[in-house]
């Protein structure tokens, strides 16, 4: 799987430099970009966020002590780089949510499904390992309204708990909840029309 | 939020589904939950269902060591990048 050649995943552990800047680009460039892409589904801003965090490396370099892989030591700059624009985004703290009309029109007035789950044939566990998955669920983050794509990549991707996530995005409990509901709904709605009922 | 009255509607079923992955359900929720849960398949697949998206999104979330082709920096961002770094 991995390619130490093109992306040196890992530095010696007795290497207390990091490795010399002019390869940072090409060694890491990749890995930076697509963690950022799979959370912020805008190529200039994920661009941006990279290189804000090759920037803020190259400044703290320094402190790179050995003990990670540097590429390691970089996700970890690039996480907070991530959070921090997340938190730009929420600069104006929500006081109530407005109506979710997708995720309304999944019931009828009786709050009977309209167009009734189907039985996914993968189980959790495949899912865990599947590699046709990932582009699907990736294209249906990336129709999420921000809000709700924010809420659950911090949430599930970056696996924080509920109260972190409340404090970076400024909300309240109930509107993370809501926000996490409806985007569990949108995402089980639209994996459903990509088919992946049929995934094994 | 979760009249036991109303709970056995799918749409409050999904609801509470939902926030039981996020938070601790009152009693009286999970039960009402795990009563419709019992009684209506739909919702039991969207229980599952939910469980897969979260086990896809936890390895959409593990950093990428390798290449994927279908994604990555472009020429020029990484050009741009490196003067940056200079």
């Amino acid at each position: 799987m991995t390619n130490p050649s093109a992306e040196p995943a890992t530095t010696p552990a007795s290497s207390v430099s990091p490795p010399p800047v002019d390869t940072w680009v090409d060694a890491y460039g990749g890995i930076l970009f697509r963690y950022t892409i799979s959370r912020v589904p805008d190529h200039n801003i994920a661009e941006d966020i990279v290189q804000e965090t090759l920037v803020a490396a190259l400044a703290a370099q320094g402190k790179f002590n050995g003990q990670c892989a540097f590429s390691t030591w970089l996700v970890g700059i690039l996480k907070h780089k991530v959070v921090d624009y997340f938190r730009a985004q929420h600069r104006q703290p929500a006081a109530s949510l407005d109506d979710d009309k997708v995720v309304e029109s999944m019931f009828n007035n009786m709050g009977h499904w309209r167009n009734a789950p189907k039985r996914w044939h993968m189980t959790a566990e495949q899912a865990a390992e599947s590699a046709e998955l990932s582009p699907l669920i990736q294209a249906c983050l990336e129709a999420l309204p921000p809000m709700q794509r924010e809420a659950i990549v911090m949430r599930l991707m970056d696996d924080q708990a509920a109260d972190e996530v409340c404090k970076t995005l400024q909300l309240s409990a109930t509107n993370l909840y809501v926000l996490l509901h409806r985007a569990r709904l949108r995402l089980r709605n639209c994996l459903e029309k990509k088919g992946v009922d049929q995934l094994e | 939020m979760f009249n036991p009255l109303h709970i056995f509607s799918c749409r409050a079923a999904a609801e509470a589904a939902a926030r039981k992955r996020d938070a601790k359900l009152p009693l009286g929720n999970r039960i009402t939950l795990a009563m419709h849960l019992a009684i209506c398949s739909m919702c039991r697949y969207m229980n599952s269902q939910f469980e897969i998206i979260e086990a896809a999104l936890r390895k959409l979330g593990r950093p990428p060591e390798s290449g994927n082709a279908n994604q990555s920096l472009s020429a020029e961002a990484r050009e741009r990048l490196k003067s940056c770094l200079k």
